[in-house]
């Protein structure tokens, strides 16, 4: 008794030659690619790599460089990727001059920080300018060696040379650091749509414009958390907010040397029948 | 009869195999969407160390430089270094550039001749 079986052996070793190239290429050997872009980093290094980028940004000022690193990284949102890194270090505990390093930027991005640095230069504060704005460089190019006249032979071709003015580094200082901004007032916030016990802070300059970057402090009974002004610069590079439990007490500072704002909670709403826990919405200005 | 058949078997799974290594390698391959630092282009690793020698000009902290330094991979830091002078004078990075970099060569030396940096 004789049978056909059909081609069906073809396809057999056909899924089982799939099989077997499959593995090979996904497990035994993958693929490994070099001269790879920023943008395929794996999650961790990329967050590796924006806070490097903001960082630097902090030593360069440089806007434009900063924002051509950025954008190898091809986030949708730069700014929000900068904000949403910032928080997830704030929330565990992480690295504070890199949370204020990536909301300084986020919120330069912005535009707005960009003029408030600029007032702040004018009055020669701390905050750094571009090196090569400030600081010649020490070894000049060959074009630049074409192009100077006179005082360049002056110089001895190693050494660096020195800035003609004293730099006001300490005359004031950093935002977030030694500023002891004041409390300007409280107001409470009865808008059911926003989270219970909702603290709102808004920090001012001089000028009236939002200060990013800012160090808060708020405490109660058993613990403490500290967040940054610029984290939502959507809202304000000046604006920060913390969610009070309720019927707790706390004590907010705004800054390193600020007032201690004391006996915050969050007050009870009425609205018709509807009574709900609401929010503050604390000011401060810088003196 | 039998002869041909385990021919032909075997010809669909070479074929087979054939089919899943252009797929697994060419149309989607499953672990090249995430790559680490070290398999970055040479000028992108040249301008992750400017970016920490732009740093370290502000910060002079020359152990947090040393470990970023570290997050590119397994090779000295000192490497990476000499590495990125090279790839920035080849692409014609700014003096200013190679200079901070050249900076941060010398302060890693230092400390890696130093007790503490030695020692680490």
């Amino acid at each position: 008794m004789k049978h056909s079986r059909g081609p069906w052996y073809l396809f057999t070793g056909l899924l089982v030659g799939l099989a077997m190239g499959l593995g090979y290429a996904w497990f035994i050997d993958p693929i490994e690619y070099s001269n790879a872009a920023p943008q395929a980093l794996r999650a961790a290094y990329k967050d590796q790599y924006r806070s490097l980028i903001a960082r630097s940004y902090q030593a360069n000022r440089d806007l434009g460089r900063t924002l051509g690193r950025l954008a190898l990284l091809k986030d949708g949102d730069i700014s929000q990727a900068l904000n949403v890194q910032a928080q997830r270090i704030l929330a565990r505990d992480g690295d504070e001059d890199e949370a204020r390093a990536l909301a300084e930027l986020a919120a330069a991005l912005e535009g707005k920080a960009v003029a408030a640095l600029a007032t702040q230069l004018a009055e020669g504060s701390a905050v750094q300018r571009p090196a090569a704005e400030e600081t010649p460089t020490s070894i000049p190019s060959p074009e630049g060696l074409e192009e100077a006249e006179g005082p360049i032979k002056t110089k001895a071709p190693t050494a660096s040379p020195q800035p003609t003015f004293t730099p006001r580094a300490t005359a004031s200082p950093r935002p977030g650091f030694a500023v002891a901004f004041v409390f300007v007032g409280a107001e409470e916030i009865c808008d059911p749509e926003l989270p219970p016990g909702l603290l709102q802070v808004y920090i001012a300059d001089r000028a009236g414009e939002g200060m990013p970057g800012v160090r808060l402090q708020v405490t109660w009974e058993g613990g403490e958390e500290h967040f940054f002004t610029g984290l939502y610069p959507q809202f304000s590079p000046g604006y920060a907010d913390f969610v009070a439990a309720p019927e707790k007490m706390y004590t907010l500072h705004a800054g390193e040397n600020g007032e201690p704002i004391r006996d915050l909670a969050a007050p009870e709403c009425t609205r018709g029948e509807q009574t709900f826990t609401g929010g503050l919405l604390l000011r401060f200005t810088e003196p | 009869m039998q002869t041909k058949r385990i021919l032909l078997f075997t010809v669909s799974m070479v074929l087979g195999v054939a089919l899943g290594l252009a797929y697994g390698w060419l149309v989607k391959p499953l672990f090249a969407v995430e790559v680490t630092p070290d398999r970055l282009r040479v000028d992108y690793q040249a301008d992750y160390v400017l970016m920490v020698a732009e740093t370290y000009a502000k910060d002079q902290d020359i152990r947090r430089s040393a470990e970023q330094l570290a997050g590119l991979g397994n090779r000295p830091v000192l490497r990476y270094v000499q590495q990125a002078i090279l790839t920035a004078t080849d692409v014609g990075h700014s003096a200013h550039d190679i200079e901070l970099l050249a900076r941060l060569s010398e302060g890693l030396q230092d400390w890696l001749l130093s007790p503490a940096g030695g020692a680490s």
